[in-house]
């Protein structure tokens, strides 16, 4: 009765244990979202080889109170019953029980706000490289921006955004003329795919506060310029350029028209964006968004400097105005009024041998039907 | 005289009263560019020369240490005051308690360019424009039933009411 009893502890013990040793599997199944287990570049979940550790250490102490004789036969215990194993292998069994419950009442717990828990982590982790080598731990970055595409869209990728923020506000940009700060580079690039390559439908709330990220940042390397060291003609600008672009196409798309007075502002603040004022102009042109494509036409002119690239984008979309009813070429020839800009012959064949060469041909054709139009020339 | 540089500091300006800004644009005679909030229209001021500026009073801090202070404060005092940033934004500019006007650019502190675009009545300001000198700033109050039109109606307002030399 008595070894049978002892038996019967031990064969219990050693199933729940089994059954335990898939634990970090069945947390992991059960509590974590997809894209938290897919993300594999760091261990987010040391405390549950802790726990598995605890587990094993009450199964062996089972074990060793159970069979004392068959496992140290040398060492001489008195024959018959030992006074308190019935006991003590019982609380030792309890104890393992009720240490399952916890730790799997623990996940339970913790699996509400893991995700945030985990974007904390990693945060922490990429200030912590970067205060010890002043790099972000690129490990650490994949995770993030892992998480940021992968999170759905709202709430989930306002988290990664806002780690992303705090990250930013501690980089320190690096003035030193003809040097790149990678890592703002880096962190301007995440926070684009977090909205506009994300898997998931992306958010207008989450698109705009990147927004306003990046005029954050715009301002401070607008502040930090100098005559010598144009800070804001530098990578990082270009790469905001490219990303505002990315976003506002990625907008247009999911019909957050009313987003585009954030890009516009954005920007604003770029020197030499008329490229991708251009491309958000024609894509609010092919929406029948006008108002858009109006206001896109007006701050491109909005520039003190109207170089060679400002002017040809500003033709070509003018061009565009022009074909696109009587209403739309009315605006057209008001703006070039109103900015005093002479469309010659010549302007226009400039215009359309730049668009030539960036493969825009339907804008090609415009600008050459325009030119015929005006000037009566085959 | 090539057209006009307006700063429009309105935390709407770029959703729920954009409608109010394409009449700006269209109209071809106005460049506009827009702060959403303290720290923007600072930064701005200071960067940029404007023709006319439209200042809103219910403005957020925006990102800037300095500013997100100040609202703080406010919001500490807990008056009904606690988000009129714009009226802090003047006081910066202008200077309050004979302290010195805080802009980089001169051509941004005549006080002629400025104009209030606000909910705020303008018996609410009063005290603080008093305080400032500003009483004689064009003013119109903002409301529900307001044409398309109304900024660049005000905008056309304010321009008028820049004196000759002032450019």
């Amino acid at each position: 009765m008595y070894s049978d009893y002892l038996s019967l502890i031990v064969e219990v013990s050693v199933t729940v244990y089994v059954f335990l040793l898939g634990l970090p599997i069945l947390v992991n199944q059960i509590f974590l979202p997809e894209d938290l287990r897919r993300m594999s570049k760091k261990n987010y979940a040391t405390n549950l080889i802790n726990q598995l550790l605890v587990l094993t250490v009450l199964l062996v102490a089972i074990i060793l109170v159970a069979y004392p004789r068959t496992l140290f036969w040398l060492i001489p215990f008195p024959e018959g019953q030992v006074p308190g194993r019935e006991w003590l292998i019982t609380v030792l069994f309890l104890l393992m029980l009720f240490s399952t419950l916890v730790f799997l009442y623990i996940h339970l717990v913790r699996s509400q706000g893991y995700r945030a828990k985990v974007v904390h982590i990693i945060k922490k982790k990429l200030l912590q490289s970067y205060r010890q080598t002043g790099k972000l731990d690129p490990a650490y970055l994949d995770d993030i921006e892992y998480l940021g595409i992968y999170s759905k869209g709202g709430a989930e990728t306002r988290i990664v955004i806002q780690a992303l923020e705090e990250l930013q506000k501690n980089l320190k940009v690096d003035t030193t003329p003809g040097m790149n700060n990678d890592n703002l580079i880096q962190l301007i690039e995440i926070l684009c795919n977090a909205v506009a390559n994300s898997t998931e439908a992306g958010s207008r709330s989450n698109m705009i506060e990147v927004l306003a990220i990046y005029k954050d940042i715009l301002m401070d390397l607008k502040m930090l310029s100098t005559e010598d060291n144009p800070l804001i003609l530098g990578n990082e600008t270009r790469k905001i350029k490219d990303c505002t672009h990315k976003i506002a196409l990625a907008s247009l798309k999911k019909d957050y028209s009313d987003m585009m007075p954030r890009v516009l502002n954005v920007l604003s603040l770029i020197p030499g964006s008329s490229d991708k004022l251009f491309d958000i102009g024609l894509l609010a042109m092919e929406k029948k968004q006008y108002q858009i494509a109006t206001n896109v036409l007006s701050e491109m002119m909005d520039r003190d400097n109207r170089d060679y690239v400002t002017m040809n984008n500003y033709f070509g979309l003018v061009a565009h105005f022009y074909f696109s009813g009587n209403a739309a070429r009315y605006c057209a020839r008001r703006s070039l009024e109103s900015n005093k800009v002479k469309m010659t012959e010549e302007t226009l064949k400039e215009a359309r041998e730049y668009h030539y060469n960036l493969c825009n041909f339907p804008t090609v054709d415009l600008l050459e039907h325009l030119r015929i139009k005006l000037f009566r020339k085959t | 005289m090539s057209a006009y540089k307006v700063l429009w500091i309105e935390d709407d300006a770029d959703s729920d009263l954009y409608h109010l800004a394409s009449p700006v644009y269209i109209e071809g005679n106005y460049h506009l560019d827009i702060a959403s909030n303290a720290s923007e229209a600072f930064f701005y001021l200071n960067e940029r020369q404007y023709d006319i500026i439209i200042v809103d009073i219910r403005i957020p801090p925006g990102k800037n240490p300095e500013w997100l202070s100040r609202y703080e404060e406010l919001q500490r005092q807990s008056n009904a005051n606690s988000s009129r940033l714009g009226l802090e934004l003047l006081k910066k500019i202008f200077g309050e308690n004979g302290s010195k006007p805080a802009l980089k650019v001169t051509q941004n502190l005549a006080a002629a360019r400025y104009g209030v675009f606000t909910v705020e009545r303008f018996e609410e300001l009063r005290s603080d424009l008093s305080e400032l000198n500003l009483m004689g700033l064009k003013y119109k109050r903002k409301n529900a039933m307001m044409p398309h039109t109304a900024l660049l109606e005000f905008i056309r307002e304010v321009s008028q009411g820049i004196p000759n030399g002032v450019y």
